[in-house]
């Protein structure tokens, strides 16, 4: 994990056209962004397709703002939250019965098909948790993000959050509980 | 299965390797095309490390040796300036509070201001570079002030440049030539936002700010209207002739940091003059 000041002067090396700079933030944070957007989009496809543009998308940002980004780590986030959300926006706008029937055939099927029980296990357990403490038990327990990025990213305060995120982790616990 | 066991498959979800792969070279090209790699010049390698730096410029400030190359005369073009740089920058960053983070950037301006006074009486190659660098930490001065008094501000421009709505400054056929005129102007204009953002005083200090960059595009110029006045020294100079009544009168360069002469190949009103016509 980097330090903030660590990332920052990153950042800046970054927008001085340092590649290596950009390498250090990419390995640090590539599998925790896809691993967030995959929970969120349960496809192997559509979640590295995200990852790719959010990291794109950063580097547009630096590219052509001078703004000083005090928390990376949140920015970062937040940005993938947006596009996902975009994602689901823009699927629900332009989605056909045609490409509902479409199936694809990957050709890892086995590696797929574990990856995709691994996934299936934890969803099953997020999505009988109230909706308002999904995203709060994520970020916290599951990504290990304080409640001052999480304030951050999702716009909230960093009280309620902890709020959720607790009652979250009770519940989810009850029913892994109940499930074993 | 407990919490613990179901954050473990949470943290099993990885990208595969190959994707991995292709993806960061995917990314190094777009990098390439975007920021012009430079792999040259002191920066750092890796987390650790840069940790360990800034912990070393924390241990040197003890003894003073950070102190002196924070404070060093180096130059741009100098072999110690990059560490004079990154010193300013650690220090910026451990600067604790958005307010004394303005102020420190108030002081690295006018530092940047002496820079180019020196680098201008030595007629240093530089000297571009060194404006331009003025310019830009002047945005960024500018935009962390307006960011302090409506911080919405960070976020509509945050949320517009990855809505993909940024369109960038096309300069197709442009060259752009900063300019050093009347520093000691600028200098006062900084020392003056420093107090004022010293008092809290955040839109006066931005209003300082506006004016120093509205002074800046007053003062462009052109390319040609520099060689006419060249020309026109020139001849002062060596003609014994009494200078005719009608000479095209040249304006003055007016001074101030960070000025721009902005060519415009194709602007007609940029046209120069044919040698010779303006004496007539």
């Amino acid at each position: 994990m980097l330090f903030r000041f660590t990332e920052k002067i990153l950042i800046e090396q970054i927008r001085n056209g340092n590649l290596k700079a950009f390498e250090i933030i990419y390995r640090e944070y590539e599998e925790r962004i896809y691993r967030f957007v995959y929970f969120r989009v349960s496809n192997r496809e559509t979640a590295q397709d995200l990852t790719s543009e959010v990291f794109i998308k950063i580097l547009d940002y630096l590219k052509n703002t001078d703004i000083e980004i005090d928390n990376f780590c949140a920015f970062i986030y937040k940005s993938t939250r947006n596009l996902v959300n975009d994602f689901y926006r823009l699927r629900r706008l332009t989605v056909s019965l045609d490409e509902v029937r479409e199936v694809s055939l990957p050709s890892n099927l086995e590696e797929i098909a574990e990856k995709n029980i691994q996934l299936g296990e934890i969803k099953k357990y997020f999505e009988e948790l109230k909706p308002e403490y999904r995203e709060p038990v994520l970020l916290h327990y599951f990504e290990g993000l304080s409640y001052k990025d999480m304030a951050q990213i999702l716009g909230e305060t960093e009280d309620s959050l902890k709020m959720r995120s607790h009652r979250g982790i009770k519940q989810l616990k009850k029913f892994l509980k109940k499930g074993a | 299965m407990d919490i613990r066991g179901l954050i473990r498959e949470y943290k099993h979800l990885r990208p595969e390797t190959d994707w991995s792969q292709k993806n960061m070279a995917c990314l190094e090209d777009y990098f390439s095309i975007h920021f012009g790699t430079k792999r040259t010049g002191i920066f750092i390698f890796r987390p650790v490390y840069a940790t360990l730096c800034v912990v070393f410029v924390i241990f040197l400030s003890g003894t003073g040796l950070a102190y002196a190359s924070y404070n060093s005369n180096s130059l741009p073009g100098d072999f110690l300036y990059p560490i004079k740089k990154i010193s300013e920058k650690a220090k910026l960053a451990l600067t604790l509070g958005r307010s004394q983070k303005t102020v420190l950037r108030a002081e690295l301006l006018d530092r940047r201001v002496d820079e180019i006074k020196i680098l201008k009486e030595s007629n240093s190659p530089f000297l571009g570079d060194a404006t331009s660098d003025f310019q830009k930490e002047l945005k960024t001065f500018k935009k962390e002030i307006a960011v302090q008094i409506n911080p919405e501000m960070k976020e509509i421009k945050t949320n517009e440049v990855l809505s993909g709505k940024t369109d960038l400054p096309v300069e197709d056929q442009k060259k752009i030539i900063p300019y050093i005129g009347n520093a000691e102007e600028v200098k006062k204009i900084l020392a003056e936002t420093k107090e004022l953002l010293s008092q809290k005083n955040l839109e006066v200090a931005l209003e300082k700010i506006n004016y120093l960059e509205n002074m800046s595009e007053a003062a462009t110029t052109t390319k040609e209207k520099i060689e006419i006045k060249k020309e026109e020294e020139t001849k002062n100079t060596t003609s014994s002739k009494p200078k005719p009544s009608s000479s095209k009168k040249i304006e003055p360069l007016v001074g101030s940091v960070g000025s721009l002469m902005i060519l415009d190949k194709e602007s007609p009103d940029m046209k120069a003059p044919e040698l010779g016509k303006e004496n007539e």
